[in-house]
């Protein structure tokens, strides 16, 4: 692996200073250790922390916020040591809970003012916010109302907006998608992506979800077993593979033969080719190929890696025979 | 979402979201908005007419005695009994007895719904996970609860002690001859709420469930004081007239009597009422605080 870099090593990630850095951090309980000398570096912008359930995502989480003291290694959440300044780190981060977490018979714009308050608003300009977050996650309309009135998508919604009431530098996000249906999925990453895109907040987003990463982070952190497998900008983990992609516009066994007679190992069936990527003579020889079968060509690229595949590659798991993992 | 109009008609109707650069409170404030949440809650405010009732109910009786006794003497004058001076109607002893009961029910509802509805609804970990450390948390809904006891324990008989002195003859100089009983009304009161805050969060803090805080409340009490009874009135032993001690329902009125220098017609010395409810209410938080310490985020 040339993009992800290992956990030694903290990747160089998109431009600014480091939100986040951990350094051997290690968290044991009895004899399980959940996190095991994690050292990574979370930069502006939107970061996933992705991982299996139980990979050690809420308890990093749990020790960013400073609510769990380390067994090992130290950490730094906006210059702020989370084991000695909790409330400080605690007063600037929002904290998105992947569990349950709101009072059924308030209203929510009651309970958002309240967690306002708590974290250091005046009264006044607690009530102002808590509306105007509450309207900036669609529930202008609904926020007299009790939560516990409140589909999983509004509930989701509320505890975004209590998460951003005191206009943090840095929100951490639990699975925000769980429980949620397709449209109330695609709705919450739209608004992570909001979050982060037009208020200007940065997001530490966990996941086991692929795809939800994939759609919103610039950034990945890749958890295994308590371990950083690997972290970098997606576009470094995605980066491109010594393989060229073809794909036909309809199976074509000639195409596939003169290949094999110019000495290339076509790999894959039907529509969907890989070839091996010596020099570059390989795409004018695939060109080639199409001129003389008569084969269609809709797509001819060099190959990328999927999240999936560098999940697998980190994880340790064969890609060609997994079938679980994190899911897609 | 807002909207301005605009001189020539204009609105903004989305300023989009704004950054925050103002004041940041400390704990102080944060302490503060816990406490005057729940008190409201406890007391029935934002919630369903249903939840107002008790609430109402409560604090109503506590009420009674001196809106009745100051109400006749509004109406009547000081010559509603021959035998009892207009101030002795209802004297302050017997409602701090009238209030044990109010007070004991209300610290079932208030504690309960201070404590139970956050960890059952894992709201908990949102506190946790602010500026406000946990035993800041369990301060603030301790007060909460307090605050609304004493709302009920000292202020009926201190406002009955407030009209007895306006509706004197003289106010000044019976002032001067019952000056201490305010003072006195006032240890009493605030040390009946807070034994009944401090059995109340006690109880609430090993469940989760409102309905079971406020029953094991009730029942616990409702037991001890019988057993006290029982064992106060069928034990010939020299130490069985101590049994009295672990009744909740005396030891709070039984101090506040003691304290407004009545005679008690208990073979238990005041000092000793005193110590016990002292001892109570310490006992108490410290379980409360242990149960809240042991509770995982």
């Amino acid at each position: 692996m040339t993009t992800a870099l290992r956990e030694t090593v903290p990747a160089p990630g998109a431009a600014g200073a480091a939100l986040v850095t951990t350094s051997g951090l290690t968290k044991t309980y009895g004899s399980v250790r959940a996190l095991d000398g994690a050292s990574l570096i979370v930069r502006p912008g939107c970061t996933a922390l992705l991982g299996e359930n139980g990979a050690g995502k809420s308890t990093l989480i749990k020790l960013l916020l400073g609510l769990n003291a380390a067994s090992a290694g130290s950490a730094s959440v906006l210059d702020f040591d989370p084991a000695t300044q909790g409330s400080d780190v605690r007063a600037r981060v929002g904290y998105f809970p992947e569990h349950d977490c709101l009072p059924n018979d308030w209203q929510a714009q009651d309970f958002v003012r309240q967690m306002g308050e708590v974290r250091g608003l005046p009264a006044r300009v607690a009530v102002q916010r808590a509306s105007d977050v509450l309207a900036q996650v669609g529930l202008a309309e609904e926020r007299y109302r009790q939560i516990g009135g409140f589909s999983t998508g509004m509930k989701q919604r509320v505890k975004l907006a209590q998460a951003l009431v005191h206009d943090p530098q840095l929100v951490l996000l639990d699975e925000p998608t769980n429980g949620l249906d397709p449209l109330g999925r695609d709705q919450m990453l739209e608004l992570v992506q909001r979050v982060v895109r037009e208020m200007g907040i940065n997001v530490l987003i966990s996941s086991h979800l692929l795809a939800d990463v994939q759609q919103v982070s610039d950034a990945v952190i890749l958890l295994d077993r308590g371990h950083v497998a690997a972290q970098g900008t997606l576009r470094e983990l995605l980066s491109d593979t010594d393989t060229v992609l073809i794909e036909l516009i309809e199976e074509n066994a000639a195409f596939v033969a003169y290949l094999i007679a110019q000495g290339l190992r076509p790999e894959g069936s039907g529509r969907e080719l890989r070839v091996a990527l010596t020099d570059e003579a390989v795409f004018d020889t695939v060109r080639d190929a199409a001129a003389e079968t008569g084969a269609g060509l809709a797509r001819l690229k060099r190959g990328a890696r999927s999240l999936e595949e560098v999940f697998l590659s980190g994880t340790g798991e064969d890609p060609a025979t997994s079938g679980d993992g994190a899911g897609r | 979402m807002t909207a301005q109009e605009g001189a020539a008609g204009a609105r903004i109707v989305d300023r989009g979201y704004q950054h925050y650069g103002g004041e940041r409170r400390g704990i102080a404030s944060a302490l503060r908005s816990i406490t005057v949440g729940t008190m409201k809650r406890s007391l029935g405010f934002k919630r369903p007419g249903s939840a107002k009732v008790f609430p109402f109910l409560l604090v109503a009786a506590s009420f009674l005695p001196f809106i009745i006794v100051t109400g006749l003497r509004l109406l009547i004058g000081d010559n509603i009994s021959r035998r009892v001076p207009a101030d002795q109607i209802w004297p302050y002893q017997r409602y701090f007895t009238w209030l044990g009961l109010a007070v004991l029910l209300l610290a079932a509802l208030a504690a309960s719904e201070a404590l139970c509805p956050d960890r059952r609804q894992r709201v908990l970990s949102l506190y946790y996970a602010s500026p406000v450390p946990p035993l800041l948390y369990l301060l603030g809904q301790a007060l909460a609860v307090t605050i609304v006891l004493t709302l009920v324990a000292l202020l009926p008989p201190f406002l009955l002690w407030a009209a007895n002195v306006g509706l004197a003859q003289n106010p000044g100089v019976y002032l001067q001859a019952h000056w201490d009983e305010g003072p006195r009304i006032l240890a009493g009161g605030v040390l009946l709420a807070l034994l009944n805050s401090a059995l109340g969060l006690a109880v609430a803090a090993f469940t989760e469930r409102k309905g079971y805080a406020a029953g094991a409340l009730i029942g616990g009490v409702v037991v001890a004081s019988v057993v006290a009874g029982i064992a106060n009135n069928a034990i010939k032993a020299g130490g069985a007239k101590y049994a009295v001690l672990i009744d909740p329902l005396l030891v709070g009125p039984n101090t506040a009597r003691w304290i407004l220098g009545v005679h008690l017609d208990t073979r238990v010395q005041g000092p000793i009422w005193l110590g016990m409810e002292v001892a109570m209410i310490a006992v108490c938080a410290v379980l409360v605080v242990r149960v809240y310490r042991s509770l995982a985020f």
